[in-house]
């Protein structure tokens, strides 16, 4: 009993209060933004729109639902630009301004019209890259994954430790069902900086 | 992989929404990681998109926060070397090279990035890229990951994956074909050593001259320099176009698009440029009389060499081509033919047959419309770069840059 209290208490503090925003890196702030990434904006737009227009179709292909992927070298903004989708997309975050219910209007319009809207949509963050290491120690990768997507809702993308509360949450249904909210349908957009150190889950999958 | 995008496949299936945006240092790691192993698509998203208006961006914030107003000296340069900072951020994905102009207090610090060529490709194929850029004509081809690595991650060149057959979505690896980008400025982020041609293209005093120009001397210091840099850019148009055509241009070839005013001979027009590249010396002009059988651009030493900076030989058949720079002046029609008629003089008095060689003047501050209106008082076989002439044959290396040079030399006069 004690365990599902606690779980819940837990569900309750996720879900209770705005998600946090993440720091953004000094030349996001210094040049107000990522203001130079509109097309790129766009193409996250559209590809979000292509997903969704997916919605529902009983026969989906696997590579109907591709990745929505970005590649450039180091020190490029990629990671700033994840950080911007988190802070900006979310309609739960603490600052969800008109981008964010842009973004929903626009999935909406562009799924399907036997499927139920969505009334939020989150986003959540989790970094492999050269400052958030993955360690075997740590055990399977797509649990660190989600341990980490959970955290970012707090705004916390430090790697240091985990907390002795976090719940088991071993696959991304426990995820969704961790940040679900009754009456109301949730989308999810998961923004994972440098994907393809996930490499080890196609061999311990 | 494939098991978190199987949720996601099933999310969507239901109805639900669950969609994976991921980063990556490569594109061959999604080729890999997504496609290969998992049997997935990627949808790219385009990245970076737009250095216009990071830079736009940079130079509003240099601007407005006055973090130069301290910068006492060489006032008048400022713009030109911000220019010149914000090519090197703009050849350049880095976000810290941006950081770096925004940062400079006192002066603009030109980020300087030094490359090795690397081994992957060689420095003839980092040339071609260059050159292929500097024309707009980058192709589609299929490279391996190393060659890939080397342009994207080695030199900060860009790579567009080929446009997929619908909605953007790639599904086979690893036949990747990319359109390979890198911006003709990365040529100059090499160390040139002496007796060491860098690429097999040209000869390094050709990029010496204008990394001098546009990191070392700038406007102001640069009396000579621009001069070596300007005769430098146009054996630099000449190897571009030799390797994009895979064939040696003509003179006509070369001058095309630059818009030039002429007043030469269709034969000498269609002399074909020679397949060495030139070489420069400091050595006494020589006269006409003089066997050349290389080309090599010489510059004038001595101060009798009136009217003339130097004579350009052999770079087309065995065609002369005297220059002389007005770069200084305002100039005006009159003045134009008087300079026209005092080189044609000096290349006739050093023994140079009509017909064996043509005249070429740089001039800046002149309404090109007066010019055409007083072309046929030139002597002839002669030929006039004016401002946009000029400005052309600098673009390969940023829009602007030679306005901004003789800007601030208009400023500098002022101050």
């Amino acid at each position: 009993v004690s365990t599902i209290i606690l779980e819940k208490r837990q569900k309750l503090s996720l879900i209770s209060g705005r998600k946090a925003i993440l720091p953004v890196g000094v030349g996001a702030l210094r040049f107000e933004g990522l203001h130079d990434r509109e097309s790129s904006k766009e193409d996250l737009f559209q590809g979000l729109e292509y997903l969704a227009s997916s919605r529902g179709v009983p026969e989906l292909d696997k590579k109907e639902v591709p990745v929505l992927g970005i590649a450039a070298p180091s020190e490029s903004g990629k990671t700033e630009f994840l950080r911007w989708i988190f802070n900006n997309c979310c309609t739960v975050s603490l600052n969800a301004g008109d981008a964010a219910n842009n973004l929903l209007g626009r999935i909406n319009a562009a799924s399907p019209p036997n499927v139920a809207k969505l009334d939020r949509l989150i986003v959540l963050f989790a970094s492999f890259n050269q400052k958030s290491t993955y360690n075997i120690r740590e055990g399977p990768i797509v649990v660190t994954a989600i341990k980490r997507l959970v955290r970012s809702y707090q705004g916390r993308t430090d790697m240091q430790g985990f907390d002795a509360d976090d719940a088991e949450r071993n696959n991304l249904e426990d995820l969704v069902n961790a940040f679900s909210e009754e009456d109301k349908t949730t989308g999810f957009v998961v923004c994972i900086d440098e994907l393809s150190k996930l490499r080890q889950l196609n061999s311990s999958a | 992989m494939d098991t978190l995008l199987t949720f996601s496949q099933i999310t969507l299936s239901r109805g639900g929404f669950f969609a994976f945006v991921g980063s990556s240092l490569f594109i061959y790691d999604f080729g890999e990681v997504v496609i290969q192993s998992s049997g997935r698509a990627l949808r790219e998203i385009k990245f970076p998109s737009s250095a216009d208006t990071m830079e736009k961006k940079t130079a509003d914030f240099v601007s407005e926060s006055q973090v130069f107003a301290g910068a006492a000296s060489r006032q008048a340069e400022m713009s030109f070397f911000l220019k010149v900072a914000l090519q090197v951020a703009r050849s350049s994905p880095n976000m810290k090279d941006w950081n770096r102009i925004a940062n400079s207090r006192t002066k603009v610090e030109i980020p300087h990035i030094v490359y090795d060529i690397p081994k992957e490709i060689g420095p003839d194929y980092v040339f071609l890229l260059a050159a292929r850029m500097a024309f707009g004509k980058q192709r589609e081809k299929k490279f391996n990951r190393e060659r890939l690595h080397a342009v994207v991650d080695l030199l900060h060149g860009n790579a567009d994956l080929r446009p997929s057959e619908s909605n953007n979505i790639h599904e086979r690896w690893p036949e990747i074909t990319v359109t390979l980008s890198l911006p003709p400025w990365q040529l100059l982020h090499f160390d040139f050593e002496a007796q060491h041609r860098k690429f097999p293209q040209v000869q390094n005093w050709v990029l010496v001259e204008l990394q001098r120009l546009f990191y070392m001397d700038g406007p102001t210091d640069a009396v000579k320099t621009w001069e070596l840099a300007t005769m430098g850019l146009l054996e630099l148009r000449k190897a571009m176009i030799q390797v994009n055509e895979e064939k040696n241009p003509t003179l006509s070839e070369v001058l095309s698009g630059l818009g030039v005013l002429t007043k030469v001979s269709k034969t000498i027009l269609r002399k074909i440029a020679t397949e060495e590249c030139a070489a420069n010396s400091y050595q006494d002009l020589p006269e006409g009389s003089e066997a050349c059988d290389k080309p090599c651009v010489f510059y004038a030493q001595k101060s009798n060499e009136e009217g003339v900076e130097g004579v350009f030989r052999n770079a087309y058949e065995d065609l002369a081509l005297f220059f002389q720079m007005k770069l200084y002046h305002t100039a005006t029609p009159k003045e134009i033919s008087c300079w026209l008629q005092k080189a044609h003089d000096h290349a006739d008095s050093l023994g140079y047959k009509k017909g064996s060689y043509v005249v070429m003047l740089f001039v800046t501050d002149t309404v090109v419309q007066n010019l055409k209106n007083n072309q046929s008082a030139w002597p002839q076989n002669s030929m006039v770069f004016a401002d946009d002439a000029i400005d052309n044959l600098f673009k390969p290396f940023g829009d602007g840059l030679f306005v901004e040079m003789v800007k601030s030399r208009r400023r500098q006069k002022q101050e």
